[in-house]
């Protein structure tokens, strides 16, 4: 019925849109706070090697040759000046060699942010100081924005994507309703325009067939043949008159729904014998064209059904509405076959039902009579 | 449709993951490379290069004084101190030709493979700034100083206990004299009660020019260098080279001389020399106990 399915153009449009946007959400600030403390990190080491640096040059100046030999001293006087404090130490030679520290067991760390100082003492390039900072609190901290940021991503990710999704799944409800009054009301149109075009070709046709033979009666006297073919006429005008009233009930627009179930009701009682019990809500007001039509047609198909193969003797119509819901329900006091065959009759019922975005069920009652109910919805659009 | 989407969002994610990855690589300097490996030292073959432990440079440079005056070849250069661990780790890379040490091998120096030669002994005293108005402390004092609960000496003259840092084998000998004495200055260091100095030149310094002031101290650099400090009793014991060899005094260390053995040839005559009376003259007059004898297979 609808061309496509909007829910599934939405996702797909939508949805990789949404991911990015909560994607983009979840890393910005968390890199942000990363590369900016990493720098802060990487500052603060390159400062303390400067520092370090600058002690060392003392040493150098003061023993040119032999202080790569004394640099736990160094170390320690750092130390216990409270300017080492850094997971990591490294000091290397003009040659590269690495210079021993005894700094003790270095404690295990999982990643390192170091920061370097060249060392320029008597006037040449004489060592090279590392220091590598603990990299362990930045990357606990990223983890912990992170996880903020993971669950604000997540909620915008679901209220970007939900909210519209929903607007969507209900204006493809609505679009899907419409398009089913659509169909009933150009269907309601055609049947219509059939009734009028046989009350108007072949029903004045006959009409006039019928004078002339009055006119040709009046002329030779009234005789067996005549008559017999009056009264065929008669016949073929009742039922062309019975069709096209049943093509378009007339009933309908001028009377509204309830009082035209009811004479509905009445007429077929009085042509079949059949008892119609009802118990129509008289209060339901107007309801859109296309359900008042699917509901009478309903009633009309049903209980021409009750008529044709339940053998009943009682038929009940209930019609009430309960909020945004209309209730249809008819039964009798047959016999239903275990299993219906299927004619056209129930499905199409099952059909307008459909279209209009209703439901319906067939039960066989303990008394073995068949009870057919409808749900239509009458939301208002 | 869908795939113009796809490349839309291709672009600022392809973006995003390299303006990253060069941010990430741009804060922080590259990792040390490895060490190069370490050469042999040899920076003078025509000098004999001497140096380490504080407690026997002033020693080894009058040695040297000793043996330049007699023409004695090659001619002996005495390093600034560097510590025993210092002069260990030279001495083992050819940095020195000998190295100085007042505190016994650690294992992982024994494990370098260098000959090791006695060198008599150093007397450890309490060393004092000339204005200290007293002759001699008590240990219970000592202890008392460490601790922070003695500030002033009887008169009133503050008193400033001077500290060296925990690696000075000047506090072992220290520790062997005056029971609970290393755990007060564990405490002290942890607390940062008193000062510390790293090099005994700094502690000769810091002696001198602080009133009030004492301290562990090489008797040895106080004789051979003259410095103007006060030099107090423990427990009525004066210090003195007599003292020491006969146990009364218990404060010394034994002093030794580290050297590769492919350096020991060089050294011999100036070996020899050490090990002569004439040295054994100069280490008393020094303020040191020379050597009892040379050892067996020294040069
Ligand atoms: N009220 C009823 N009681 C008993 N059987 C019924 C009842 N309504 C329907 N049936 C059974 O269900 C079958 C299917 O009904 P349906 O209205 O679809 O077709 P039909 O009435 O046979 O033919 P038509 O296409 O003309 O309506 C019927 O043939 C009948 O057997
Ligand atoms: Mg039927």
């Amino acid at each position: 019925m609808i061309p496509f399915d909007l829910s599934r153009w939405f996702r797909r449009r939508m949805l990789p849109l949404v991911i990015a946007a909560a994607g983009i959400l979840l890393v910005a600030a968390p890199l942000s706070y990363h590369l900016a403390k990493r720098r802060e990190l990487w500052q603060e080491a390159r400062a303390r090697a400067v520092h370090v640096g600058a002690a060392l040059r003392g040493e150098i100046e003061l023993r040119p040759l032999l202080w790569r030999y004394d640099m736990p001293k160094l170390t320690e006087r750092l130390a216990a000046e409270g300017l080492l404090g850094v997971p990591r130490l490294v000091i290397h030679d003009a040659d590269g060699v690495a210079v021993p520290l005894d700094v003790g067991p270095e404690r295990p760390v999982r990643g390192l942010i170091w920061g370097r100082a060249e060392v320029v003492a008597l006037g040449r390039h004489a060592a090279t100081v590392w220091v590598g900072a603990d990299a362990a609190p930045l990357w606990h901290g990223t983890a912990v924005l992170a996880a903020v940021f993971a669950v604000l991503a997540v909620s915008l990710g679901a209220v970007l994507y939900l909210l519209p999704m929903r607007a969507i799944g209900t204006a493809q409800r609505r679009i899907r309703v419409l398009l089913g009054q659509l169909a009933l009301t150009l269907q309601e149109e055609d049947r219509r325009r059939i009734a009028r075009d046989l009350h108007d070709g072949a029903g004045q046709a006959l009409t006039a067939a019928r004078l002339r033979l009055l006119a040709l009666e009046r002329r030779v006297g009234p005789g067996e043949e005549i008559a017999d073919l009056a009264r065929l006429l008669d016949e073929a005008i009742a039922e062309l008159r019975r069709s096209a009233y049943a093509l378009a009930p007339p009933a309908l627009e001028e009377l509204g729904l309830v009082r035209a179930l009811e004479r509905h009701c009445e007429a077929f009682a009085t042509a079949t014998g059949l008892q119609v019990q009802r118990e129509i809500d008289p209060h339901l007001g107007r309801l859109p064209p296309t359900v008042e039509t699917a509901c009478y047609r309903i009633v009309q198909e049903a209980l021409s059904n009750i008529v044709r193969h339940a053998g009943a003797r009682r038929a009940w119509v209930r019609l009430a509405r309960d909020s945004n819901w209309l209730r249809l329900s008819i039964h009798d006091d047959g016999r239903a076959p275990p299993a219906p065959a299927e004619g056209q009759g129930l499905p199409g019922i099952r059909e307008r039902a459909r279209l209009l975005g209703g439901t319906t069920s067939l039960t066989i009652l303990p008394g073995q009579g068949l009870r057919l109910e409808v749900r239509l919805p009458v939301e208002p659009l | 449709m869908s795939g113009q989407g796809g490349g839309f969002l291709q672009v600022p994610g392809g973006l995003a993951v390299t303006l990253a990855a060069v941010l990430l690589g741009c804060a922080g300097d590259p990792p040390p490379p490895p060490s190069a490996p370490a050469r042999v030292q040899n920076p003078d073959p025509s000098a004999l290069h001497v140096g380490g432990s504080g407690a026997m440079t002033p020693l080894a440079m009058r040695l040297a004084e000793a043996w330049a005056a007699r023409g004695g070849q090659p001619a002996v250069v005495v390093a600034e101190s560097i510590g025993t661990g210092g002069g260990v780790r030279a001495a083992a890379d050819g940095a020195l030709d000998l190295g100085l040490a007042s505190r016994p091998l650690t294992p992982e120096e024994l494990r370098l493979g260098l000959t090791v030669l006695p060198a008599g002994r150093d007397v450890v005293v309490l060393a004092a700034h000339p204005s200290v108005p007293v002759e001699g402390l008590s240990s219970n004092e000592l202890l008392a100083l460490h601790r922070g609960q003695m500030r002033h000496f009887p008169d009133g003259t503050p008193a400033v206990l001077l500290l060296r840092d925990r690696a000075e084998s000047a506090n072992r000998a220290l520790d062997l004299a005056v029971p609970g004495i290393r755990q007060a200055r564990e405490e002290a260091y942890r607390e940062r009660r008193h000062r510390v100095l790293y090099h005994d030149s700094a502690m000769a310094e810091a002696l001198r020019a602080t009133r009030g002031a004492l301290g562990v101290f090489p008797l040895g650099a106080i004789v051979s260098l003259r410095l103007p400090l006060r030099i107090l009793a423990l427990d009525g014991v004066q210090p003195s080279l007599e003292n020491v060899e006969s146990g009364r005094w218990r404060m010394s260390r034994q002093l030794l001389l580290v050297a590769r053995p492919d350096r020991l040839p060089r050294a011999a005559a100036f070996l020899r020399f050490l090990y002569s009376a004439e040295a054994a003259q100069l280490y008393r007059a020094s303020g040191y106990l020379p050597p009892a004898a040379p050892p067996e297979g020294a040069p």
